[in-house]
């Protein structure tokens, strides 16, 4: 069979490779509504009032659960999966609701990371160290003084790194050394400087190291081996600042990161062949500014961003022509954006922004194609908003237009994507709200969809996503409970014309094929209590129901078959312990079976599986410094479980660190 | 399966050991005795890449029934990664398993005897493709670049012979294998002529572009199938006279698959729409007389989506058709000697690539 030979060699010549490369946008930092306080909504994160799930982890609770990279942390959410092909060094990326991974933006301060190439982001490149707040919302964001990327996704992970405040000194300083099983070393330095009254500059060098061969045990019927993860892993270096300040009136940052990483790749786990020679070298730069002013009901703000990615993939086999192949790909950004967000009326405000890009990508390969990508994005929003009430609308549109060196060159895209969401508080004495919304977006396919070797398919349409939501929330606090909030959530989801890489005669070649329509409940509880003074307990929940079915072709043997890797159920929780000696926490993590393959057959079914962690930490003020130790122990019960099939996940394993605060 | 009756094939296999190994490994008996009756027929399938999930179907013509996967069954544990050609020869079946890297080698039950695991010096896989057999012994391509040939004894790789990365199909004919060369990693148009004696390369023809598929006829002439090349892949069929590397061209369409049986290449040709293939028609070849039959060999009531491949029941004549999405388990069509569908056999695996077929006297 040709064509899985060339699936082969087309996993292991694009996908991944392409889907470790990325590139990064800007976007607004932050924006600030009017919104008035109610007297029934406590001040935690304004998740309750939204009228989409939005869910949020605080710098507080990553440190209570002892959580260290984000992928642990975005585990936490209902609603999404997270598919992790193991280790440190494996790739992680995040699908909501069923959708696939190319629907979820992810951004960085505000920042939304693009990829024009694979369309999706790794989040295992992300520490979690100098971050204050990660946050998903599923649907438009009732933040409507967004970019205009921000709309263009079926949701958006937002990752928000802390600002410094400084106080007694015009400095911090931060250090932490941690470590763990399987060779793995964390180090870090931070360094905040007040330059003047206006200005400070954040500076800060992470680098991850690990041998990374963990072992597993690989089971193959009655063949059950003791096997260790060959080939997998991984150095980075990781190099940001930030400079903020204040100017003519309005608040301005800039940025500039660095990343640059090697890693091995372990591959599929295949039965009675372990040989794995693959490895990834990875650059990312970007460098981007940022400002706003505010007026009495005007505001304005503006971000342009600069963007360069380079990767390296090789793989050696003597069956290359020169021992090797060798892919080399340089992606480049430039990005513009600009908006306005104008409150004429009390409670009612409505934005335009407009986003301009220009992305090439470069590589060595025989038959250059030399895409170049000119995408135009503006997004028309509306806002009304009362303590009981909020209504947003908003209108997206997408022209987008690419060219070519050579080959055909796909016909310009051009869409309308509308989006609608209410918020409502029926009872005025209840935080209870009810809330619903509506949103019908899309993704563009990617490069490696229209242009890679063989498989690139200038024909494709985007691949379209209807979103329909409708829940309730409640928080609140009482005698017995410091905190309680709850909310559930029932969705309704249709993908149409998914792209999907569909073998054919010889090779593979990517279509639009398949529709998807999804029906799920999401559950969130949080509470928290006081026992003593000193003493608390956190309690959190989740629970995803969640039925994804192929609707394609009634007369086939997948239609109305659970897709791929899409749990009907999958939950969390986690308890905390507070206490004036060591903080405790212990957290569940159980998602029910899935399938590996389109169709819902014994021989395509993971067995599902439960992951136990616990971590320990406590504070010692060291003079005016303060030293914190934390310790985690990751998968108690040694359960061996894959999320990608034939990708196993680490057994039981350890870390610990030493963070220095002064 | 009664011990009696199995004591009889083996011996049936032995004696006719000779006449299974013909050039073409789509058929595995030409057995003339008027009694021959076909007891069953395997169907392999290759999988997913990358999810070790190959299967091994039997299907019994006296109950109808199929067994389900029966290496996994016997041996309580898998075939492995990819799975690629099937061979029956004397009581053992072979399996090339390509990703795995392993060829199976088993009983006409699926049960292990032995799994030989061809070394590979510095490529991820020496990918074990083709298979035939010859004069006792089993003769494996791999993709690496070589012909291994199998003592079905010692089932050792007792000799090796360098053809070229890429290798595909091989088979017999006068004393000599043939191989052909694809066009991947780099092009090339290569049959390659190994002399089985000497086990050296005697020859190379250019015959075609990308040349993946190769039978032979009685006569000596060879059958190649082009798998094209990049925009279309539109393949072709061509006629090699392997004395004068001369080429005829038979066919051209987008997509080609064949067997051989008797005289006859059966043909499976289809246009190709959106990368799939649509309109196949079902073309038989005499080699004979070198000339297409006017009627096709399924009639046109008959619909299979997605065909695959085709082997013919050398017994009755019945074509087994596979088909297949890349998604779901295949399915197996029985075609009666009149074209007429006869039944359509569900199987168990994903992309079923080849049937192969066991007999027996009555």
């Amino acid at each position: 069979m040709r064509f899985l030979f060339w699936r082969g060699m087309l996993c292991l010549t694009t996908v991944l490779p392409v889907s470790y490369s990325f590139a990064q946008q800007k976007d607004t930092i932050r924006t600030r509504q009017l919104q008035e306080v109610e007297v029934v909504e406590q001040s935690r994160p304004a998740v309750n009032r939204a009228s989409v799930p939005v869910q949020a982890i605080s710098k507080e609770m990553i440190d209570r659960m002892g959580m260290q990279n984000l992928s642990e942390a975005v585990k936490r959410f209902s609603g999404v999966t997270v598919k992790d092909y193991g280790g440190i060094g494996g790739l992680k990326t995040v699908s909501i609701r069923s959708f696939g991974a190319q629907h979820t933006a992810v951004s960085y301060d505000g920042i939304t990371i693009s990829d024009a190439q694979s369309g999706q982001v790794d989040i295992s490149r992300f520490s979690l160290d100098n971050v204050e707040e990660i946050t998903l919302t599923i649907g438009q964001s009732d933040e409507i003084f967004q970019t205009a990327r921000m709309y263009a996704s079926v949701g958006v992970l937002a990752i928000k790194t802390n600002r410094p405040v400084f106080q007694d000194k015009p400095f911090h300083i931060r250090s932490k050394i941690g470590g763990g099983s399987f060779g793995l070393l964390t180090p870090s330095f931070q360094y905040d400087r007040k330059l003047t009254d206006h200005f400070s500059l954040t500076t800060r060098a992470d680098w991850v190291s690990a041998k990374g061969e963990y072992p597993f045990t690989l089971i193959n019927g009655q063949l059950v081996t003791k096997e260790k993860r060959k080939n997998s892993d991984v150095q980075s270096l990781r190099l940001e600042s930030n400079l903020y300040g204040s100017l003519g009136g309005g608040e301005f940052n800039a940025k500039i990161y660095y990343y640059d990483s090697e890693r091995g790749l372990p591959g599929s786990v295949t039965y009675y062949n372990d040989y794995a020679k693959e490895r990834l070298w990875d650059n990312h730069f970007f460098s981007q500014a940022y400002y706003r002013k505010d007026w009495d009901v005007l505001s304005f703000q503006s971000s342009v961003r600069y963007n360069y990615s380079y990767s390296k993939y090789r793989n050696v086999d003597s069956m290359f022509p020169d021992g090797m192949q060798e892919d080399r790909n340089t992606q480049q950004e430039y990005y513009f954006s600009t908006g306005v967000h104008y409150r004429p009326l009390n409670g009612f405000s409505t934005s335009l922004t407009s986003d301009l890009s220009y992305t090439t990508l470069d590589n060595n390969f025989e038959n250059k194609i030399l895409p170049e990508r000119l995408t135009s994005l503006t997004a028309l929003a509306m806002q009304y908003q009362t303590s009981r009430l909020t209504l947003t609308g908003s209108l997206l549109a997408t022209y987008m237009r690419d060219e070519v060196r050579s080959g055909d060159r796909p016909a310009d895209k051009k869409r309308l994507s509308p989006a609608l969401g209410v918020s409502w508080r029926p009872f005025s004495e209840s935080s209870f709200r009810l809330r619903a919304s509506f949103k019908d977006i899309f993704r563009v396919p990617t490069f490696t969809d229209l242009y890679y070797q063989r498989i690139g398919n200038t024909n494709l349409n985007p691949e379209r996503a209807l979103q329909y939501n409708l829940g309730l929330t409640w928080s609140g606090e009482n005698s017995f409970f410091r905190y309680l909030s709850v909310s559930a959530d029932v969705y309704y989801n249709k993908a149409e014309d998914k792209i999907v890489a569909v073998p054919t005669m010889y090779v593979w070649k990517m279509r639009n094929l398949g529709e998807v329509e999804t029906i799920g409940l999401d559950f969130n509880l949080h509470l928290e209590k006081l026992l003593t003074s000193g003493m608390a307990v956190l309690f959190s929940s989740t629970y995803s129901y969640m039925k994804a079915v192929d609707v394609t072709d009634t007369g086939s043997k997948v239609y109305h078959h659970q897709i791929q890797y899409a749990p009907k159920h999958s939950g969390t929780t986690s308890v905390s312990l507070e206490n004036p000696w060591v903080n405790l926490s212990y957290q569940v993590t159980a998602v029910g079976k899935r399938y590996s393959l389109p169709q819902n057959i014994k021989s395509n079914e993971i067995t599902g599986y439960v992951e136990h962690n616990l971590s320990l930490n406590r504070s010692f003020p060291i003079g005016r410094a303060n030293l914190r130790v934390q310790a985690e122990l990751l998968n108690l019960t040694n359960k061996t479980y894959d999320i990608i099939r034939f990708y196993p996940m680490p057994g039981r394993s350890w870390r610990l660190s030493l963070v220095l605060i002064y | 399966m009664k011990k009696k009756e199995f004591l009889y094939l083996l011996l049936c296999f032995v004696l006719l050991g000779v006449s299974l190994t013909s050039c073409n490994d789509d058929d595995d008996s030409e057995i003339d005795d008027p009694v021959e009756v076909t007891r069953g027929a395997y169907v392999l399938s290759s999988g997913s890449w990358g999810y070790n999930n190959s299967v091994l179907d039997y299907y019994d013509l006296k109950t109808g029934e199929v067994n389900s996967g029966i290496f996994y069954a016997t041996n309580d544990r898998k075939l492995g990664d990819t799975a690629n050609d099937l061979l029956v020869y004397g009581s053992k079946l072979y399996i090339a398993v390509n990703v795995s890297n392993t060829i199976e080698v088993t009983d006409l039950n699926g049960k292990s005897i032995k799994q030989i695991q061809p070394e590979n010096n510095g490529s991820s896989i020496a990918g074990p493709r083709y298979l035939t057999a010859e004069d006792g012994k089993v003769y494996v391509t791999l993709y690496d670049g070589y012909l291994a040939q199998i003592d079905t004894t010692t089932l050792e790789i007792e000799k090796k012979v360098e053809v070229g990365v890429g290798v595909e199909q091989v088979c017999e004919s006068n004393d000599k294998l043939y191989v052909v060369i694809s066009s991947n990693p780099t092009a090339s148009t290569k049959v390659k002529e190994i002399d089985i004696k000497t086990f050296t390369v005697t020859k190379e023809i250019d015959a075609v572009i990308n040349p993946c598929y190769i039978k032979a006829d009685d006569a000596g002439y060879l059958y190649v199938i082009s798998s094209g090349e990049s925009p279309d892949y539109s393949n072709k069929l061509v006629r090699v006279n392997p004395t004068t590397g001369e080429t005829v061209e038979l066919l051209a369409k987008g997509k080609i698959a064949m067997t051989e049986m008797d005289d006859y290449l059966y043909i499976i040709a289809s246009d190709v729409e959106n990368w799939a293939p649509v309109n196949p028609q079902y073309l038989k070849y005499n080699m004979d007389t070198q000339q297409f039959e006017t009627t096709q060999f399924v009639n046109s009531d008959v619909t299979v989506e997605q065909p695959m491949s085709l082997n013919v029941d050398p017994v009755s004549g019945d074509v087994y058709i596979t088909s297949g999405t890349y998604t779901a388990t295949g399915d197996v069509h029985i075609i009666s000697k009149d074209g007429a569908l006869v039944k359509t056999v569900a199987l168990s695996g994903i992309n079923p690539i080849c049937t192969r077929f066991v007999t027996t006297e009555e």
